[in-house]
């Protein structure tokens, strides 16, 4: 099953949270290492669909006073996401593979 | 403990509101972790700035989700903890939330297509038959006036005394307290009088036509916001006295019926009453002047009153010629209306001090804001309006009584799956929701058939007219209207729908579960009872209403006036202005002589109006008597043949020979019997002197006395009447020619025309019109609305049987149970019959009391408009009652016989 543009940058993200983490955590990681703004809520969308193609898996965590006493939606990357996330990042790496360079070069002759 | 971790409580708020409920709390909590550090990277504005985008962001996001699961089959070997909110069925966000529930909806109504049906067909005929009332308000009054830019900002002034109260013409003022007006009047934008004229306007040589004009004074056209369709429209300077007289602005309609386009008559010369015109402009939007109802389609410079009616431009500025008395202004801006008619009194009152006519300071002064109906009917369209408003209200509230009726009533049956459903964890938030989403679509599907038949209603009244006012073109779907049917219907579906379910309270989830829905009992049934007997009261009181109309209707069709009007026709005819008295007299013998030798005309005869129009009084006493003893009543100079033609017999002496009109002479007097009785004590008086007359008395004989005859205005008033031949009669420049013919077709009325134009070349002849029709316009308010109750009442009874057939059905499915039991243990069939009988016979019983109650107070409210039937009429009453019992037989009669084929073993099975 492909993965959405979106599915990758989160599933990257958790597993770069060591696997679990909650959604603040997720956007933080995202906001911090791609610059890109998610909504939270967007956030959940994704991680549900992630969820329902078993990728991930979530459960109600504990509250921390910064979050207002509420509780924290816990996800966790399972074997079949890291598997999914492993496929698509050796098709990328097929694709990409010796043109790089090239990549580069072209993007400087535009700008 | 800091605040500066914890994100502003108005945008956790609105985060709260925004957010669907699933997943609500950990997006919020990731919401203020999220602004938490970024107030420490960015600072709390940009972070706060980003909470609300995000907030936004994550609604829409949520709204727009795809459903998780669907499409894929939960695989095996998924994670072992529990997913969270796996318990519960997907509470979902907004957007799909809606869908969702507007796909239960459908589902509902379609599975429950009777109830859905009876629900849409109720809320149809209510909302209906108030958006026809309400597209009639509509046209009337809320609809400006055509071609009037200023129709709601512009205002009507009058001037009221004690002898012209509200409801008549207002008094007028002279040229000089106008221009006074028009010069000190600091809180008025604009200031113009006009007045009525009847001209008679004609092309080149081509045969005039009666046209209805306006005299202007001052910037008229201004003040209404009227623009031109071409040419150019009079300003203020050039409608006074002194400006060129001889110049006309015209409307569409004129240039087209003269010139074939609505621009063509620009640069024309027009014949008005024998003089030449120019026409400087037509004006644009269909204007047709600032009464509604009475339109007209020429407007002349004040002046024109000196050449084309004879008028001295001295006459026009006397001070004692009450020349202004129809007024239209436009307000300063800021200025208030009391503040306008204090104004008005304060130059008024300077006026009287400085020119010594106290007049001027008794006259009250009165601003009508807004164009829509003018002073003289305002007051009487209102109060007639707002009947209808009410009466209307009274159908809708019997349609609201059966939404909710029939809303409970599925509600009840419901119990049992909305138990299953909360029992498994739907929560009562979004049964709620359903519930609303439901009645949404009701009232969504009333609209449409309300406006049906709305449409419908509207359709018999099509052409329908108020006095003075233009006829109703039936239902009209512009905006408003359709956004008011939208309007009552949702919120009938959303109150009716959702209020009585919640005060019929809430309910055990076990105890319906066992009970699976079918017991009525307790509140909500209570709750039925009352509605429906309480539509029955309403649709008792509003057939008893129609039922008085409709005899008073009746009555004034049926009541003597003592003249028979069947088959005689009427054409208003002018001779020409500068006719000589002699000349006059010649037409006065000449057209009825003509009119009488046409094939089908059995006679013909003249007088001054017709038998319903205007009256003219004059002064009639004994001859020692002064001119103060004198009565001032109705005076009618009439040809000999009057009598006979409307059947009025003498019932002393006799009525007016041919030998009796010779010029020069007195030709004597007949008598009504009630005058004879006034003046004489009798009515054997023929051969007695009276002193008589229309301005001037002189003796005269009397030649006999008539039977007594009234008018259609007041057909239960005799009228005191003294008739006089035209010799005795000061010359008239219009008079009414009547016509027995044998049969009254397009033909016949075509020849008689011919003969008159014959007589009057150069005069309009219009077509002769049926006595008959001006006695239906006479009573034109009376048949509206009976017609109108009538058709509303029929929908309220058939509302209300809806209404009865739907508790007794119910109460028979909820008594199944017993009624089973009641049969297995021996009962026969007439008995159970009796216990559903008697559930209705309570509802129908103190539906009626209340019934004859309601229709007592509404009777009271129509007193004003019955004729010849007393408010407490027993006839009326007693039919009522009848009906009602009878409907409320046939809407019982298929429950009852339901009840009695119950099948006890069937029944105790189900147990």
């Amino acid at each position: 099953m492909a993965l959405g543009e979106l599915e990758q940058v989160v599933l990257l993200a958790l597993l770069r949270r060591e696997g679990e983490a909650h959604g603040a955590a997720i956007a933080m990681e995202i906001e911090e290492r791609v610059g890109r703004n998610v909504a939270p809520g967007a956030l959940y969308t994704v991680l549900e669909r992630l969820q329902a193609k078993g990728y991930v898996e979530a459960w109600i965590g504990d509250s921390t006073p910064e979050r207002g006493g509420r509780r924290r939606k816990v996800y966790r990357l399972l074997p079949e996401g890291a598997r999914e996330l492993r496929d698509w990042y050796d098709g990328i790496r097929e694709l990409t593979d010796g043109v790089v360079a090239r990549m580069d070069a072209l993007a400087e002759g535009a700008s | 403990m800091s605040r500066t971790g914890r994100g502003p409580r108005l945008l956790r708020l609105l985060a709260w509101i925004l957010l669907p409920e699933r997943d609500r709390e950990f997006i919020i909590g990731d919401l203020e972790e999220l602004y938490a550090h970024r107030a420490l990277r960015d600072g709390r504005g940009p972070a706060a700035r980003r909470y609300v985008r995000d907030v936004m962001a994550s609604a829409l996001a949520r709204a727009l989700r795809r459903r998780p699961g669907r499409g894929a089959a939960p695989g095996p070997g998924r994670g072992n903890r529990p997913s969270a909110g796996s318990g519960r069925p997907a509470e979902s966000s907004i957007g799909s939330d809606v869908l969702a529930n507007l796909r239960d909806a459908f589902r509902t109504l379609a599975r429950e297509r009777g109830f859905a049906a009876l629900t849409v067909v109720t809320l149809a005929l209510g909302v209906g038959s108030t958006a026809a009332v309400f597209g009639m308000v509509n046209q009337l009054l809320l609809r400006p006036l055509p071609g009037a830019a200023n129709s709601t900002s512009a205002a009507y002034v009058q001037f009221r005394s004690p002898a012209r109260p509200e409801g008549t013409n207002g008094e007028g003022i002279s040229t000089p307290a106008f221009d006074a007006l028009r010069r000190d009047g600091t809180l008025f934008d604009g200031m113009a009088s006009y007045g009525f004229l009847g001209l008679t306007v004609s092309r080149d040589d081509a045969r005039p036509i009666a046209v209805r004009g306006q005299r202007i004074y001052g910037d008229f056209f201004e003040v209404l916001g009227v623009r031109p369709a071409v040419g150019h429209l009079l300003e203020a300077p050039e409608t006074e006295l002194g400006a060129d007289p001889s110049r006309a602005v015209v409307s569409e309609r004129l240039s087209t019926r003269l010139f074939g386009t609505s621009t063509g008559a620009v640069g024309r010369s027009i014949g008005m009453n024998g003089r030449s015109v120019t026409v400087v402009g037509v004006a644009g939007g269909g204007f047709r002047g600032p009464e509604r109802g009475v339109e007209a389609d020429v407007w002349l410079p004040f002046g024109a009153l000196v050449p084309l009616f004879g008028a001295t431009a001295e006459g026009l500025r006397r001070r004692d010629a009450d020349l202004h008395g129809d007024i239209v202004v436009r307000l300063a801006p800021g200025a208030r209306g009391e503040a306008a008619e204090g104004q008005v009194a304060e130059i008024l009152g300077r006026l009287a001090r400085d020119e010594g006519d106290p007049r001027l300071a008794e006259l009250r002064p009165r601003l009508y804001p807004g164009l829509d109906t003018p002073p003289i009917i305002r007051a009487i369209t209102y109060r007639s309006l707002r009947t209808l408003a009410g009466i209307v209200c009274l159908v809708l509230l019997i349609a609201c009584a059966n939404v909710a009726n029939l809303l409970l009533f599925r509600n009840v049956g419901q119990r049992g799956a909305v138990a299953t459903r909360r029992a498994l964890g739907a929560s009562p938030g979004r049964i709620a929701r359903q519930q609303l989403v439901l009645s949404l679509l009701l009232g969504l599907l009333g609209t449409l058939g309300g406006l049906c038949v709305g449409w419908l209603v509207a359709l018999p009244f099509r052409g329908a007219q108020l006095t003075r006012m233009p006829a109703f073109e039936g239902l009209v779907l512009d905006g408003r209207v359709v956004v008011f049917a939208g309007a009552v219907s949702i919120l009938t579906a959303l109150l009716f729908g959702t209020v009585p379910s919640f005060l019929a309270g809430r309910f055990d989830i076990v105890a319906s579960l066992r009970q699976a829905g079918t017991r009525d009992t307790g509140r909500s049934g209570r709750i039925r009872w009352a509605l429906s007997a309480g539509q029955l009261a309403l649709s008792l009181s509003l057939v008893v209403g129609a039922l008085l109309l409709a005899r008073t209707v009746h009555n004034l069709y049926a009541a003597d006036t003592g003249l028979s009007i069947e088959g005689v026709s009427e054409v208003f005819l002018a001779p020409p202005r500068d006719a000589t008295p002699a000349a006059l007299e010649a037409l006065y013998r000449s057209v009825p002589a003509a009119v009488e030798a046409l094939p089908d005309v059995e006679g013909a005869a003249l007088d001054p109006y017709g038998p319903n129009g205007s009256r003219l009084l004059g002064r009639i006493g004994l001859p020692e008597s002064t001119d103060d003893d004198a009565l001032r009543v109705q005076m009618v100079p009439v040809t000999p043949g009057w009598f006979e033609l409307l059947r009025l017999p003498a019932v002393s002496g006799r009525t007016f020979r041919e030998g009796d009109w010779r010029p020069g002479e007195s030709g004597g007097v007949v008598l009504t019997a009630s005058l004879a009785r006034r003046l004489f004590g009798r009515t054997d008086v023929a051969g007695r002197s009276v002193s008589a007359g229309f301005v001037d008395r002189r003796p005269m004989t009397v030649v006999g006395v008539v039977r007594d005859f009234s008018t259609a205005y007041a057909p239960d008033q005799p009228q005191d009447a003294f008739f006089v031949t035209y010799a005795d009669a000061p010359p008239f420049h219009s008079f009414t020619l009547l016509v027995r013919t044998r049969r009254f077709d397009p033909e016949v009325a075509q020849t008689i025309r011919s003969a008159v134009e014959e007589l009057l070349p150069d005069q309009p002849v219009p077509d002769p019109t049926p006595l008959s029709a001006r006695v239906d316009d006479v009573h034109a308010e009376e048949r509206i609305f009976s017609r109108l109750l009538g058709l509303l009442s029929i929908l309220a009874v058939t509302l209300a049987a809806v209404g009865l057939y739907g508790v007794v059905a119910f109460g028979v499915v909820a008594r199944r149970r017993e009624l089973g039991v009641r049969l297995a243990l021996g009962a026969e069939a007439r008995d159970v019959a009796s216990v559903v009988l008697g559930h209705a016979a309570s509802i129908v019983s103190a539906g009626v009391v209340l019934g004859l109650g309601g229709a007592w107070a509404l009777s009271h409210v129509l007193e004003s408009r019955l004729f010849g039937v007393a408010p407490v009429d027993p006839a009326s009453y007693v039919a009522a009652a009848l009906l009602f019992a009878t409907v409320a037989g046939v809407a019982c009669w298929a429950p009852t016989r339901r009840a009695m084929r119950v099948d006890p073993a069937v029944t105790l099975r189900e147990e």
